[in-house]
This record gives C-alpha cells, structure tokens and sequence, in this order.
C-alpha cells in the first residue's frame, strides 16, 4: 500500500492531485489514467475548498492499495462530517439552460468507480473508491 | 506555461478554443472569459473546439454549463472533436442529449 500524509492542504489541491496520479499503482494504469485522474481530482477539490471550516488548514491522507484485480483508494480528512453519497444526484434529463452550474463532481465519481463507499471513524471523513484494473 | 483560451466572436458564433485540459487549473480562468461576452447581443451559437482537449473535470463541464447560461439566449452549444473520454464523461451527465458533437469519437 502507497499512502500520502498532508498536514495543511489548503490551496494545495492541484498538488496533492499529482502526487496521487504518480503512485505507482496509478501510474502503472494507462488505461485507467483518465477515470482516476477525474476522480482523485474530484475528491481533493472537495475535500481542500470544503471539508474544512474557514480558516484551518486542514489534513488529509490518502491511501492507495492494489488488492488483486481492483485498486482501491482512501482519502481520509478530519473536516466536518459529511458523506456525500447522500447528495441528491443530478437530473441529467434537464436541459443546458435549467441545470444548475456545479454538483456534478461527486456524481461523476460514483459513475466512473466500481464501488463508492463512506464511513466517519476516530473523527474522519473516510471515503473509499474501488475500481477494477485495466487488462494488462 | 500554460495558454490562454482563445475566444474570439464571428458574427452570431462565439468559438473557443480549449486547450489540453479543462480542469481546476483553468475552468475558472475560461469561465471569467466568458463572462466577458454575457453583455453582447446576438450570440445565438458557442463552438467548443475540443480538438486538442484530452483531459476535463466537472469544473469544465461547469465552464460549458456556464455558456449556454450567460452568454446569448440559449444559444445552439456545439463541442467539436471530442475524444472518445470526453465525449463519454458528457454522456454520463446526460448532456450529449442537449449539445451537438461533431466529428466526436463516439
């Protein structure tokens, strides 16, 4: 397992993003590298402009595990509680003009991952991604 | 360094062009540039060239969004050479309903 530990990650997200995507689990996965790039992307930016009140840093790690055929990633922040799973999804029968800009990230995750899941353990946000590796 | 989005105003059609990414490193940036033309009169069409974009996140669906929502009224969105990827993250929104593709790798 690769993991990453940061202990102020505000305004870092584009940062944090790359040092995800070069893991060696990920990085090892051309085919996947689009899906995962959206995906780590969508859940730092998250985790970095909202997880966390005004004014504090804020932490966060990020575990990525490959487990036989599927990666699995963990992003764990001690922000406000917040599972976003139960986010109403969009409605993506509306058209252009009457959808509302934004709300799309989280939603967009769930449809790129095999498996989404969220728990609050020892007073963190813990939201795990499973998504079966490309064929070799 | 990363380029400007270049937009530029041909009569009633506002084309731009996205570069290779369309990210929070710059949805943000092309989202101020649109807002520029949310005053002008008569756009009726936005041409996304997406020729040389391979990479885009909710951020820049939200910069797409965010044409059809300022600039003009209700103008025709076209997205042109979309990649295979990007065509499918559009998809998965539901806007490949509402936004012409042309020569996308569907």
């Amino acid at each position: 397992m690769q993991s990453l530990h940061y202990t102020s990650i505000k305004g870092r997200a584009e940062e944090i993003i790359e040092d995800i995507l070069a893991l060696p689990p990920i990085a090892t996965q051309a085919g996947l590298i689009f899906t995962l790039h959206l995906v780590c992307e969508e859940v730092v930016s998250n985790i970095v402009n909202y997880a966390y009140p005004e004014g504090q840093e804020g932490e966060l790690s990020v575990d990525v595990e490959d487990a036989g055929g599927f990666l699995v990633l963990t992003f764990k922040d001690k922000g406000t509680p917040f599972n976003p799973l139960t986010k109403e999804p969009p409605d993506t029968s509306l058209p252009l003009h009457e959808r509302p800009i934004g709300g799309l990230g989280i939603f967009l995750v769930g449809q790129m991952m095999d498996d989404v899941s969220y728990s609050y353990v020892d007073g963190c946000n813990v939201l795990t991604l499973k998504k079966e590796k490309a064929g070799e | 360094m990363a380029k400007k989005n270049p937009i530029t105003l041909n009569e009633d059609t506002l084309n731009v062009v996205l570069e290779e990414r369309l990210d929070i490193t710059n949805s943000m940036k092309l989202i101020e540039e649109l807002n520029k033309y949310r005053e002008e009169e008569g756009i009726t069409h936005v041409v996304f060239d997406a020729r040389n974009l391979t990479y885009i996140a909710s951020t820049g669906i939200r910069a797409v969004l965010y044409a059809d929502q300022v600039v003009g009224e209700n103008p025709h969105i076209t997205i042109l050479g979309a990649s295979q990827d990007i065509y499918h993250v559009f998809e998965m929104t539901g806007l490949t309903k509402f936004i012409e593709f042309k020569d996308a790798q569907e």
